[in-house]
């Protein structure tokens, strides 16, 4: 599906991405984590074509450099942390946009659109508030609303940056939840940045930990609890405990080594 | 809202057809609509100096607010004009140093004012394209600051022409910097025109993209917006049009900053309606305002640019109390 060969950025004389090769197949949810500076969303923009960057980066078989940008519309959705949205268009209008790269600029929205915009509005449960102005809504309605312009874009890729950040924990676990039946029930590939380590323990299929530019595990969250991977780029001692209802590990921070 | 952005472009088309049919019957000379057709002289008044001037003040009006939304869009900036990239101020320096050197304006019979005012504005925009052309440049902050000091730049010679000036071309200077619909016949209107039919059609075909990218920019570039290209599109476009109605009117202000500002209260943000509202407002705006400029000391004229900024400001103010409010 995505194939990520040897990725580099550099910003000035910094690396801020350095030699990061991964592969990810549809249906696969993965998060990547890391401490601030870890070139995360560097990492996830270069995937999306948004920042130029050394190496390769293969969608289905397609170098993304050599894929006009209405094409790179159709295969990767990439969703920016929502605090510089432009908040006087309608949830319906801004879900509808999402149909862009599929339209001809003379062509009106077909009943297919239609289709998939309402489904996606119906999916993020967007419904009630799918007609007023997006700068009216909280963090996480927004949140949800940009899930929603990602579906109806319909890729088989989907990226998204922090998009737990600033909300509640009702929120957060509905948003994790919303995450989790895109990658699994619509079969897409979702990428997430996060910092909420636990969200990403408990519904990431996958996870890839990056430090100072460069990934320094990529396995399952299994064997991340069994490694002291997050101890070491945080440099932290986390206290893990397990949660008594799911049963799973839970990080909390501990002091600085 | 798209119910009401749908009855208010019915609104704004009815209202535009009304001002525009009763507007050249207004002004110095009382004309009604059987002397046009009874009398020569009225009719030639009416049509080699009212319609041309209710004609080209529509126009010039659509084009500057077709100008500053795309500019809004663009820069994602509600406070962008026309002559955000410093247009006008290049158009005032083309046009002082022609006074300068012809104080009539003219040269072997060619209108140097005009040729000099829409080469200094396409030699503004070109300078900040260069600049901007180099890599990592290439962004809305650097092109709106680079605006700001080529501005302040262009201001500074002004100033300067205008010392070394006499006192007749330093009073056609300031005059034309006024900005004045104060022309007859058709042919201003034509050249106005053309700029009408290339921005107009250019926005509205990018229309998808304007929306997207005011938004965001990364969600734009996501959805396959090929952003570096419809910037250097709307750049030169908006450019071209703006060069080649202030080099006819010289700069007038406020319209391209206020008529979207209206157009967004009155039909919301998505541009398949913004575009036509803005550019019906803006056509009405300076129609109105050059009509009150013809009238309200006749014979005498005042500059249609005092007109507009005096009104303008106060509305800006009342509009940007409004909205904090609400």
């Amino acid at each position: 599906m995505i194939k990520v060969e040897s990725l580099g950025v550099t910003i000035g004389n910094k690396k801020i991405i350095d030699d990061i090769s991964f592969s990810a197949e549809s249906g696969e949810n993965i998060s990547i984590i890391g401490p601030n500076g870890a070139g995360k969303t560097t990492l996830l923009k270069s995937i999306a074509g948004l920042i130029d960057c050394t190496g390769n980066i293969l969608i289905e078989n397609k170098n993304i450099k050599e894929i006009s940008h209405i094409d790179r519309g159709t295969k990767i959705s990439f969703i920016p942390q929502g605090s510089d949205i432009d908040g006087e268009f309608t949830v319906r209008s801004f879900v509808e946009l999402s149909r862009f790269p599929y339209r001809k600029p003379w062509e009106s929205i077909n009943s297919k659109d239609t289709e998939l915009v309402e489904n996606a509005i119906y999916m993020t449960e967007c419904t009630e508030f799918a007609d007023r102005e997006m700068g009216s809504l909280s963090g996480g309605e927004k949140q949800r609303v940009l899930i929603a312009g990602a579906i109806a874009q319909d890729c088989p890729v989907i990226l998204l940056d922090e998009p737990l950040t600033y909300l509640d924990p009702v929120q957060r676990d509905k948003i994790t939840k919303l995450i989790d039946t895109i990658s699994k029930k619509e079969n897409r590939l979702v990428i997430t940045v996060t910092h909420e380590i636990n969200e990403a323990l408990s519904f990431s299929s996958r996870i890839l930990v990056m430090s100072q530019g460069r990934l320094v595990f990529d396995d399952v969250p299994e064997k991340l609890m069994v490694s002291n991977v997050l101890d070491a780029v945080f440099a932290t001692e986390f206290m893990k405990i397990m949660n008594p209802v799911t049963g799973k590990m839970m990080y909390f921070p501990g002091g600085s080594k | 809202m798209i119910g009401r952005s749908r009855q208010m472009l019915v609104f704004l088309v009815f209202i535009s057809a009304v001002i525009l049919i009763c507007a050249p019957f207004a002004g110095l000379a009382d004309i009604s609509l059987s002397s046009v057709f009874q009398d020569s002289v009225t009719e030639r008044i009416f049509w080699q100096i009212r319609v041309p001037r209710v004609a080209g003040a529509f126009i010039a009006g659509a084009v500057l607010a077709i100008a500053g939304m795309s500019f809004q869009s663009m820069f994602r900036n509600d406070l962008a004009t026309p002559y955000t990239l410093g247009v006008s101020s290049g158009a005032a320096l083309g046009a002082v140093i022609a006074i300068k050197l012809f104080s009539d304006g003219l040269f072997l019979n060619l209108p140097f004012v005009e040729i000099l005012s829409f080469a200094g504005a396409l030699a503004t925009v070109g300078l900040i394209f260069l600049l901007a052309s180099a890599k990592k440049r290439n962004t809305a902050q650097f092109l709106i600051l680079a605006g700001i000091a080529v501005n302040f730049t262009t201001s500074g010679l002004i100033l300067f022409i205008q010392f070394l000036a006499s006192g007749s071309e330093s009073s056609s200077m300031i005059r034309w910097m006024m900005g004045s619909l104060d022309y007859t016949g058709m042919e201003p209107v034509i050249k106005m025109l053309c700029a009408f039919f290339i921005i107009v059609p250019v926005a509205f075909f990018l229309h998808r993209e304007l929306d997207l990218m005011k938004i965001n920019t990364e969600i734009a570039q996501s959805r396959g917006v090929n952003i570096k290209r419809v910037n250097n599109i709307i750049f030169f476009t908006v450019s071209f049009a703006v060069a080649a109605v202030v080099s006819q009117t010289g700069p007038i202000g406020f319209i391209g900053l206020i008529a979207p500002h209206i157009g967004r209260n009155l039909v919301g943000r998505e541009h398949r309606y913004l575009i036509p509202a803005s550019l019906l407002i803006g056509g009405l705006l300076l129609l109105i305002s050059d009509t009150i400029a013809r009238t309200v000391i006749a014979p005498s004229e005042i500059p249609v640019g005092v007109i507009t900024a005096l009104a303008g400001g106060p509305f800006f103010l009342f509009l940007l109390i409004r909205s904090s409010k609400s």
